[in-house]
């Protein structure tokens, strides 16, 4: 029974009792019409820890996620698309991620480098592209496609919360159903039994650093649209929470472990967690300090329950 | 009786530590029962018994980690009570566990001085400290830096500054536990020299080991445990290897290994003047169906590279791998696994296993690596269940972590990797290093069957024993190159440590 319940995500039972307190204090945080709210403002989010799943439980880190964020939402705020179609615009954003993610993963399997100092430096890159692109001054021409994408609704559910859902699958059949997946965690769990069982590591890793940047940039897309404008250095705080989801969902540092699923609970605590704060009063300051304390605390957690387990 | 039989080897003086009807348990589980123990000065005493013969609890009482349920423990005839490992290393017994209990970030002299500041109500000077370092350094001969950072060591120094705290800290009571473990063998020998230096000063020396070629060249004394119960001590001299494993499994050595095959197919695998980047001299080799093939040869002698140049981790340079017919020294590493080599590397931990996964992740691994990397993974649970009851891993379910395992089964599981992934040649580096003889014997078996079925093995093992009885054929490598071949049936441990020997050719020569 006690490995039953620690091999379940520690978000199902962050959520769990954020819901049960909600309940009691803010009841109207659990109507219908905010949850909705609320599922809108975690789908980019949502997608962005779901790109990040697969390089922890790769045993690796992508910190460029926020500058690709911040990259793609210059890219389709930027005048020079006007007139093209949007479907063009996705596209370029799309392949922008695609491009960061390659370049992380090549740096990391061939140079062997670091993957927080690699991607890092892809970051500020990548920053600085975004800057020079820009002039400083971020456009505001966007496709209506995208901001439909980012605020629009079918009925009552936003548009959002299905592409989220749509990542979700995806992610959930490469890790758990494809290949891939099993070379993932074998490989985030101990690369050198990995390659003596002759699973292909690096290139495993490779396709793990570009899925996350596909992902990070979709998740830019939706930000962007759901945003409206370009905006400098959107999507920064998306780097600590990203990770703060993957972990919350049950994937540990070092690899091997976690999932879509945990990911998608862990984001949606997160941004429960986040938006109760603000319910009451918190603020940015304090938001940081429990986002930090959250990843800690789960991650000490988690891993007691394995050692316990 | 069993008491009796104690005092019987050794009547001559009254033993320094003792130890009499010492029982634990933890939960239902009876770790020890009514256990004997006696520790003579200036004794090397050997505690042998299979894993979970209740060798590490009983040390553990000794050292103060455990308290006792029943039972005593005397240190020159007064009655221990140990609350706190503190304890025991006031009263004098210093353990020295495979985990060290030194701080890596600090030097050795600190190392040696920590928690020891105050003992004249002052502190010591760095400069007294480091003489005192020196000193203690130098009566155990050993030349090693007071000022080193301790994690700048090597293992075997690190052990040797373990020791040293101990010396310092005037314990009369030294408990190593798996103490060659992790050294190189010129450590062993430096080890070995510094353990009788100790007898010599008159501590009492229990050593755990599961290497009987240590025990016999090392301890004065042995006993075996088994099942969590006293068996029996014996003067070294007066027994065998053959009779301590007879006491430790309670069957002689001969049935730990399965019979030779008797007929062979046609060549599996043959290597002709293979040359790699670290084997430069070249190699060549057959494995038949149904064969398995033994190297035997000192440490470090090539038989790595070897395994590895057939593996493909290093790319050939020159010469011809043929498996089957087909050749394959142009072929990744991976590319040959899917074409039916199988690899299990020396260190399981680091090398072999993925310990956060379960049984079944960790039995896929191989075959899963001959797939294409969006493929659909089918259900493998039935195949996986199948593979575990022919190898009789003892666990629950597929879904038990490996981490849980004991460490046959732990090689159990490596070994159905490859069945699963259907290798027809299997490159096994020490395939029972780390595995209690019980368990060993299971691995021996299964290693039998493997080939049995039409394929080949090739192993690598420090102990001879080991090679002549498990394999068909044996070669012996010395300084990378392959120096003589035996048949395992006609094959002598003197006779393969002549050939392993470096000194035979220069004087041939």
């Amino acid at each position: 029974m006690k490995r039953v319940l620690t091999a379940l995500p520690p978000a199902l039972w962050g959520l769990a009792a954020v819901c049960v307190f909600a309940a009691f204090t803010q009841p109207q945080f659990l109507s219908l019409p905010f949850l909705m709210i609320l599922l809108r403002q975690a789908a980019p989010l949502g997608i962005v820890a779901l790109g990040q799943t697969f390089v922890v439980a790769n045993r690796s880190l992508d910190l460029s996620v926020g500058a690709t964020i911040a990259f793609v939402n210059l890219i389709v705020a930027h005048a020079m698309w006007n007139g093209y179609p949007p479907a063009v615009v996705i596209a370029i954003a799309l392949s922008a991620g695609l491009v960061i993610g390659l370049v992380n993963g090549v740096l990391v399997t061939v140079l062997r480098a670091s993957a927080v100092v690699v991607t890092l430096g892809t970051a500020a890159i990548v920053t600085g592209i975004g800057f020079l692109y820009s002039g400083g001054a971020p456009g505001n021409a966007m496709p209506e496609l995208i901001k439909w994408l980012g605020r629009g609704r079918i009925g009552m559910v936003p548009v959002s919360g299905l592409v989220w859902a749509a990542f979700g699958v995806v992610a959930f059949v490469l890790l758990r159903r494809l290949t891939l997946g099993r070379y993932i965690f074998a490989a985030g769990d101990n690369p050198s039994a990995a390659t003596y069982s002759g699973i292909p590591v690096n290139t495993t890793l490779l396709i793990s650093h570009v899925l996350s940047g596909l992902f990070a940039a979709s998740g830019g897309l939706l930000l962007s649209g759901l945003v409206g404008v370009g905006s400098l250095n959107l999507g920064a705080d998306y780097i600590l929470s990203s990770i703060a989801a993957v972990i919350l969902g049950g994937a540990v540092f070092g690899g091997g472990a976690g999932g879509a699923i945990g990911t998608m609970l862990g984001t949606a605590l997160l941004v429960m967690v986040l938006n109760l704060l603000t319910v009451f009063g918190v603020d940015q300051p304090g938001k940081l300090i429990v986002q930090g304390l959250v990843i800690a605390v789960a991650a000490v957690i988690y891993q007691q329950g394995r050692r316990g387990g | 009786m069993q008491r009796g039989c104690v005092k019987d080897v050794m009547a001559a003086t009254a033993p320094l530590i003792e130890v009499e009807s010492l029982s634990k348990s933890f939960g239902a589980v009876r770790a020890l029962q009514d256990m004997a123990l006696a520790g003579y000065a200036g004794k090397v005493h050997a505690v042998m018994g299979e894993n979970g013969a209740g060798k590490s609890t009983l040390m553990k009482l000794l050292s103060g980690v455990f308290r006792p349920d029943t039972g005593s423990i005397r240190l020159r005839g007064a009655e221990m009570a140990f609350h706190h490992p503190r304890d025991a290393q006031k009263a004098g017994i210093s353990t020295i566990f495979q985990e060290f209990s030194l701080l890596p970030n600090l030097s050795v002299a600190e190392n040696l001085f920590l928690g020891r500041e105050r003992q004249d109500g002052r502190r010591l000077g760095v400069a007294e400290i480091r003489r005192r370092t020196r000193e203690a350094l130098a009566a155990l001969d050993l030349r090693i830096d007071p000022d080193r950072r301790v994690g700048s060591l090597s293992v075997g120094h690190q052990q040797m500054v373990e020791i040293a705290k101990g010396v310092l800290a005037d314990a009369s009571v030294f408990i190593f536990d798996e103490p060659t473990a992790a050294l190189a063998s010129h450590e062993v020998e430096t080890l070995f020299a510094l353990i009788r230096r100790l007898a010599g000063n008159g501590k009492v020396i229990f050593y755990i080991s599961h290497r009987l070629s240590e025990i016999f060249a090392i301890c004065d004394d042995i006993t075996i445990m088994k099942d969590g119960r006293f068996v029996r001590t014996v003067a070294t001299a007066e027994t065998d290897v053959d009779e301590v494993i007879q006491g430790m499994v309670g069957r002689p050595i001969e049935e730990l290994f399965e019979p030779r095959a008797e007929t062979l197919g046609p060549v599996l695998l043959k290597a002709e003047s293979l040359v790699g980047e670290a084997a430069p001299k070249p190699l060549s080799i057959e494995i038949r169906a149904g064969e398995i093939v033994g190297i035997a040869g000192l440490e470090g002698q090539g038989q790595q590279e070897l395994m590895r140049l057939i593996a493909g981790f290093a790319p050939a340079r020159a010469g011809a791998l043929t498996l089957a017919d087909r050749r394959i020294e142009g072929l990744s590493a991976r590319r040959r696994m899917a074409a039916g080599i199988g690899f299990v590397p020396e260190n399981r931990k680091d090398d072999g296993l993925f310990l956060s996964l379960d049984i079944g992740a960790n039995m896929a691994t191989a075959e899963i690596a001959r797939r294409r990397l969006l493929g659909w993974v089918p259900g493998m649970g039935a195949r996986i269940a199948e593979i575990m009851r022919q190898l009789a891993v003892k666990a629950p379910n597929a879904r038990t972590p490996v981490v849980d395992l004991s460490g046959g089964n732990q090689q159990k599981v490596v070994l159905g990797r490859w069945l699963m992934a259907g290798a027809r040649v299997l490159l096994c580096e020490e395939p029972t290093r780390g595995v209690d003889v019980g368990a060993k014997r299971e691995i021996y078996r299964q290693l039998r069957n493997f080939a049995g079925q039409g394929r080949g093995v090739l192993v690598t093992s420090r102990e001879l024993p080991e090679l002549i009885g498990l394999c068909d054929r044996l070669l012996v490598i010395r300084n990378g190159e392959l120096v003589a071949e035996t048949m395992a049936r006609e094959a002598t441990e003197d006779d393969l440590l002549r050939s392993a020997l470096p000194a035979a050719e220069s004087e041939a020569a």
